[in-house]
């Protein structure tokens, strides 16, 4: 077991590592440079150069790696080449919006996708029919269309909540719940499918083992088979992909941010993008690999002790 | 935007060609077309996909082309979706838009699979020491946020869709990676990829000859679905503004810029969404359906089983009721709902302290016999005639709750798999102590000591420590004790096992056996042991069935039946066994049956057994009763009495000669495919 | 340790072996763990003479299908040779043994894994001969023949695997085998998966072709009945080493050691008033339970389930030597009752 904690450990701080650098080498593979993100277009060369050698653009790549790195151990991510401000600052702003869509879309998108994907696999017949199908087509549409339409069809139609803005939890408790209830609503609809069908996959898989026979063959309650033995074995892997899930969810939440106008962490990579902002892309890179990387640790107990394989191992 | 883990609901269907046959490639539709959603999927597609890439010459209008007095139209005659807030076609504008994001989905998909692929095929090839490496890589990969990651590329090289969505591909080759790892790793441990390289086949040739043929199913099921993953991120990208510049259409933005009219005019929202999302719909169903393969529909409901006509005959059987018996089976049928019979005509007592044996080969019928003692038959397979009496109380036919009443308290299983028939993820005390309280209504503590006991009582020394074991950390033959206690919590009366021994080395075999032996000796309990191995049932048997094709063709007192064989299957049995009793020569040849046991459905009429054995003649194609034998038992073969007068046997008949026994030709003849004993 | 007797003798009289391991150490992963834990195979050494048939008989865990794959070539060793008719082919990959050695092939057990469901009988059967260099008529001609010498039609190249049974698949597997023309056969438990008549079926179809052609075989099995049948010499495994080896009569009927009893008396015989007398004498005969605790890293490995052994057992490896016609590796090899 500590083996094992020892082993995730490692793996995430190997993950962060890689995304510092990959996110690193990444901006470095541009053919502009900081000086003229900096300067706009009223950069002159020499200008462009000056700014570039005090930025120390020039350093050999290592050096700025390393320089980097120490900074990012500090909590230093550098500043803004737009605005100059702290982006450390500002992304420390913005990670709990990001971070709460994300994760309440993941637990929701658990709760209802393993509640669809277990009736389907218990009822079958055209109710397990109708669920895995509705999964189907649930999971195939893109968010920001079903987004739209949440918009329309629970904030114009219905008037029950806010379409778009950001209310921030100190300002009003109710109006931050409310102003998340639709993004995380958007994401679940695709991340629900997912987790439905793989649960709908594993309580198959669960109901037909050999085990499951044993304890019929032993007249235990069926409830009992299903919701304690079945449950448990089909929980491992959904456990895996509700991991896989939160990262695509963190992911999907740049453009559901953009749709909600949620000043989140996707918003300012969506704007570093497009203004070339290197030090905050690369620090929205980092800290949202932090964020990822710090849930699937908690994933990975999880399924530590859910399976006696892992944890014995 | 869709998630990027493949979707591990359609995970690894391995067995591309194993079910149904190969057929003629070219003549039948691909069996994927043969479902609505493959039809769909595979129309759609290519609908969209042409209608994208020829849209120059087709469109009505120009995609910069105003209609300033038709701005933000319904859908009319000359606009058949409407128009946008510039007044544009919109038919037009969406299939001008297609060809870019169909196009870079699918180098997402084949930069994706070029890595991902390729790297599985090489490590599961290499073996541990390169998949530890590969496989570190791609979980670090695999847990970066991509999206995120895709960003920064457009910050760094500026919106140039086909190399950022084929870096999407490197980063999505991980998880490719992740899901053809499993599938090659499945597919090399197939012996005829060890065949083909004992042949001296290169690796490249094994790995395209052998190994990618077995995963094509796997990998079309996943490469539809990234297809569609690709599509949504091409299209999320777009909605953020990166994508081809105004006035070029893309999906995206399209829909992006209907957002900003929710309120006004959402029909804007509806042609663009719609055309999206049913591409990608058609991709997932395409690939559902190509999953489809080998998983046949199969409803995991137990169902209701349909009463069987319980005690409609019994008039078949010649023998009187037996008083003393704790079980009583008569005239037992048991076959496939609306399919053949897989049991007929069964019956056999069994009296209190006893072991009965049914033996036979595989697909006779011994394996679904015993699992219908407990009303434990697979799904679609049901008792369809006969009684079965525990202690005067029939079975057939009661309800689900009533049996699982008799389960465990009066009738216990253990079967041919110990290692699989405990739960992996229990404790082997939680799985002992649960049971234990159902059935004995004690507390905790007092259901933990019975526990222990219970293992010392199957031959466990050290059962503190094997109660804090878990399935996995156990051997074979311990595991199977683990079971046999397991099956005594309910202190049963009659235990039934299936082939308790089959999976076990000769000497942990010679221990269970022992073990049950005792058990019989010590508590009186009676058994049903299922086996195919004649000297285990000689080992521990008092009564023996001998199943040949769903019914029993002789039974009787095992030392009556094993010692003086009637029935010529059950002598062909015997002759073709290479285990000699001591003292006795070797043969330099063994007696051996020719063809194979009939499938269920193809059983002749008259004698199952005629078409492979040495004395049938015209009068074993008629229909005849059994004959009593062995004092209590019977014999079904119409020609015992005059072959015993006779005196010849199958061991005394001359054997047919050599190397050509299966003078039948090959046939299709596919092995039976609803049985489940083995 | 030295060859086992018996065999030496043999091989005095025929100059080349068929096959001859050497000394052969398999151990599994590597590192330190590895090196810790006992070899899957320990210093395995036997030959088998043109024409001979050897019987490998152990339970799970007794190296027997290792020593089949290092055979093959398909688990490179730790140490040791293979040797094909005195060629030494033990580092050679296996692209290089077709080419040079073609005379070695394998069945192995499971005949529904073995065949490519993919491809027919007839790409299957041609697959080795055309990496031969035959051309593809006389190929096709020849997995015909093939097809016919197990005594299925010939005209079964055009189908698939899936349409025939486990036995008629084994008798596949055996074709693809025959078809190079192989002096050399490794048989991995090539009837183990297959039901009680179609066993004998592809037994005698064993003799019939190793009388006929004169193969060597080198038959890998579980179950000493179907080794006595098939074989001249047997071989006893336990835990990787050899525990006894010999005439297959001698170590069937009089056993030299207490490991090779215990797997005689444990196998019953379908005859219930005799497998009653086997069952007590083995009863008798006290032999631990399998599950025991693992042997130590010195010394005999059948120790913590012999009722012989005693603390020279615990201490020393005991030698192969020879005893009548067998070699047993046995401390107490004059003490081992009969059946």
């Amino acid at each position: 077991m500590l083996a094992y904690v020892a082993r995730r450990l490692a793996m995430a701080v190997g993950t962060v590592l890689a995304a510092v650098l990959i996110s690193f080498l990444l901006v470095h593979a541009t053919d502009t440079s900081p000086g003229a993100v900096r300067l706009g277009p009223g950069g002159t060369p020499e200008r462009i150069a000056a700014e570039n050698e005090a930025l120390g653009w020039n350093d050999p790549l290592h050096v700025q790696f390393f320089d980097y790195l120490g900074g990012f151990l500090q909590g230093d991510l550098g500043t803004s080449l737009v605005n100059g401000g702290s982006i450390a600052g500002d992304l420390a702003d913005r990670v709990p919006v990001t971070a709460f869509i994300a994760l309440f879309a993941t637990i929701l998108s658990g709760i209802v996708g393993v509640a669809l994907g277990v009736t389907a696999a218990v009822r079958g017949g055209r109710v397990g029919q109708l669920i895995t199908t509705g999964a189907g087509v649930a999971l195939s549409l893109p968010v920001f269309w079903v987004g739209i339409i949440l918009v329309y069809l629970l904030a114009i139609q219905a008037g029950l909540l806010p379409a778009t803005g950001y209310v921030a939890f100190a300002d009003d408790p109710a109006g931050w719940f409310r102003s998340l209830t639709l993004p995380v609503l958007a994401l679940t609809i695709g991340g629900g499918a997912i987790i439905a069908r793989t649960a709908n996959a594993g309580m198959r898989e669960a109901l037909a083992q050999e085990h499951i026979r044993t304890l019929r063959a032993m007249g235990t309650p069926e409830w009992r088979v299903r919701y304690v033995h079945a449950l448990r074995f089909a929980s491992v892997p959904v456990v895996a992909v509700l991991g896989i899930q939160f990262i695509a969810l963190f992911g999907g939440s740049v453009i559901i941010e953009n749709l909600f106008a949620l000043p989140g962490l996707g918003q300012a990579g969506q704007a570093a993008a497009a203004s070339s902002d290197f030090p905050a892309l690369v620090g929205v890179v980092v800290v949202a690999t932090v964020v990822v990387v710090v849930i699937n640790l908690l994933l990975d107990l999880v399924v530590a002790v859910l399976d006696p394989k892992v944890r014995t191992a | 935007m869709s998630a990027l883990p493949l979707d591990a609901a359609a995970n690894t269907d391995l067995d591309a060609g194993r079910p149904g046959r190969p057929g003629r490639p070219g003549r039948r539709l691909p069996y994927f077309l043969r479902r609505p959603g493959g039809v769909f999927g595979a129309t759609w597609l290519a609908f969209v996909v042409l209608a994208s890439l020829t849209a120059p010459w087709w469109v009505p209008y120009g995609v910069a082309e105003q209609d300033l007095s038709n701005r933000l139209a319904l859908p009319s005659a000359d606009h058949w979706l409407g128009t946008d807030p510039l007044g544009r076609d919109l038919l037009s504008r969406i299939f001008s838009a297609g060809a870019e994001p169909l196009l870079a989905a699918g180098i997402t998909v084949l930069v994706a699979f070029g890595i991902g692929l390729t790297m599985a095929l090489i490590a599961a090839e290499r073996g541990p020491r390169v998949e530890r490496v590969s496989s570190r890589l791609a979980e670090v990969l695999l847990a970066l946020p991509s999206t995120i990651l895709l960003l920064a590329v457009i910050g760094a090289i500026g919106v140039r869709i086909f190399i950022v969505m084929a870096v999407l591909g490197v980063m999505i080759s991980a998880g490719v990676y992740r899901v053809m790892l499993g599938v090659a790793k499945s597919v090399r441990q197939r012996l005829y990829v060890d065949a083909a390289r004992v042949n001296g086949l290169s690796s490249l040739r094994v790995n395209l000859v052998h190994v990618l043929p077995s995963m094509g199913t796997v990998v079309a099921v996943q490469a539809a679905q990234l297809y569609g993953i690709g599509l949504l991120i091409v299209a999320g990208l777009a909605f953020l503004g990166f994508g081809p510049a105004e006035p070029q259409p893309s999906w995206g933005f399209m829909i992006q810029d209907a957002s900003s009219y929710v309120f006004s005019n959402p029909w804007l929202l509806v042609p663009t969404g719609v055309v999206l999302a049913l591409t990608v719909v058609a991709a997932n169903e395409l690939a559902d359906a190509i999953a489809s393969r080998g998983s046949v529909a199969r409803t995991t409901v137990r169902r209701r089983r349909s009463p069987a006509r319980v005690g409609a005959t019994g008039s078949a059987d010649p023998r009187p009721a037996d008083p003393g018996a704790v079980l009583d089976v008569r005239d037992l049928h048991i076959s496939v709902d609306d399919g053949p019979a897989l049991v007929t005509g069964v019956s056999f007592a069994l009296q209190p302290g006893r072991v009965l044996g049914l033996v036979g080969e595989s697909g006779c019928g011994k394996t679904m016999t015993a699992r219908s003692l407990m009303g434990l038959l697979p799904d679609g397979v049901s008792v369809s005639g006969g009684s079965i009496r525990w202690q005067g109380r029939e079975l057939v036919g009661v309800s689900e709750k009533d049996l699982s009443a008799v389960r465990g308290r009066d009738i216990a299983m253990i079967s041919q798999e110990p290692m699989v028939a405990l739960d992996p993820m229990f404790s082997v005390a939680y799985q002992l102590t649960q049971p234990i309280r159902r059935f004995r209504g004690v507390g905790r503590g007092e259901a933990r000591q019975i526990a222990a006991q219970l293992l010392r009582q199957v031959g466990i020394v050290d059962g503190e420590r094997v109660l804090k074991s878990y399935p996995h950390q156990l051997s074979g033959g311990m595991a199977q004790r683990v079971c046999i206690a397991l099956a005594l919590t309910g202190e049963p009366r009659l235990l039934i096992a299936d082939e308790p021994t089959t999976a076990l080395d000769v000497t942990v075999q010679a221990e269970i056996l022992s073990l049950l032996r005792a058990l019989v000796r010590d508590t009186g309990l009676s058994v049903v042991i299922v086996s195919h191995d004649l000297g285990v049932v000689a080992d521990i048997c008092d009564d023996v069935a001998v199943m040949y094709a769903g019914t029993v063709v002789e039974d009787g007192t095992a030392a009556a039946v094993l010692d003086e064989p009637a029935h010529p299957y059950t002598q062909a049995l015997l002759a073709a066994n290479p285990h000699v009793a001591d003292g006795e020569p070797v043969p330099t040849r063994l007696a051996s049956i020719d063809g194979t046991v009939p499938p269920p459905g193809e059983w002749p009429t008259g004698c199952r057994f005629a078409s492979r054995c040495l004395f049938a003649q015209e009068q074993c194609t008629q229909r005849f009763p059994s004959v009593p034998a062995h004092g209590s038992g019977s014999v079904l073969c119409t020609r015992v009495e005059e072959l015993s007068r006779a005196d010849v046997t199958w061991m005394s008949a001359p054997t047919t000669g050599p190397a050509g026994h299966e003078t039948a030709p090959a046939t299709a003849q596919p092995a039976p495919t609803v049985g489940v004993s083995r | 340790m030295t060859a086992p007797a018996g065999a030496a003798a043999a091989s005095s009289v025929l100059p080349a072996p068929a096959l001859e391991v050497r000394d052969l150490v398999v151990r599994y992963g590597r590192g330190r763990k590895a090196r810790s834990s006992p070899p899957a195979v320990d210093r395995v050494s036997f030959e088998i003479a043109p024409g001979e048939t050897l019987g490998l008989v152990g339970e799970s865990g007794s190296g027997k299908s290792t020593i089949g794959k290092a055979v093959l070539g398909l688990q490179p060793p730790s140490a040791g040779t293979v040797r094909v008719h005195g060629q030494d082919i033990t580092g050679m990959s296996l692209r290089e043994r077709s080419r040079r050695v073609a005379d070695l092939r394998v069945v192995f057990q499971d005949p529904y894994s073995s065949l490519n469901p993919t491809r027919t009988i007839g790409q299957t059967l041609v697959e080795p001969l055309r990496l031969m260099g035959v051309t593809g008529a006389e190929a096709l001609q020849r997995a015909r023949s093939g097809l016919e010498s197990v005594g299925l039609p010939g005209d079964a190249v055009d189908r698939y695997p899936t349409q025939f049974s486990g036995g008629q698949r084994q008798r596949i597997a055996i074709a693809r085998a025959l078809v190079c023309d192989p002096k050399v056969i490794v048989l991995d438990e090539p009837v183990s998966a297959l039901d009680l008549s179609t066993q004998a079926q592809v037994l005698n179809l064993l003799a019939d072709l190793r009388d006929q052609r004169g193969l060597s075989l080198l038959f890998i099995a579980h179950d000493l009945g179907v080794v006595r049948f098939l074989s001249q010499r047997t071989v006893v495994l336990y835990r990787g080493q050899v525990m006894e080896s010999g005439p297959a009569e001698a170590v069937g009927l009089t056993p030299r050691h207490p490991y090779t009893l215990a797997l005689t008396a444990a196998a019953p015989v379908p005859r219930p008033g005799e497998q009653a007398a086997r069952r007590n004498a083995r009863e008798a005969a006290g032999f631990g339970a399998a599950s025991t605790a693992s042997p130590g890293a010195t010394g005999c490995p059948f120790v913590p389930r012999c009722p012989l052994s005693t603390d020279v057992c615990v201490e020393q490896r005991p030698p192969l030597r020879l005893i009548d016609q067998s070699s047993t590796a046995c401390h107490h090899a004059e003490r081992v009752p009969s059946l």
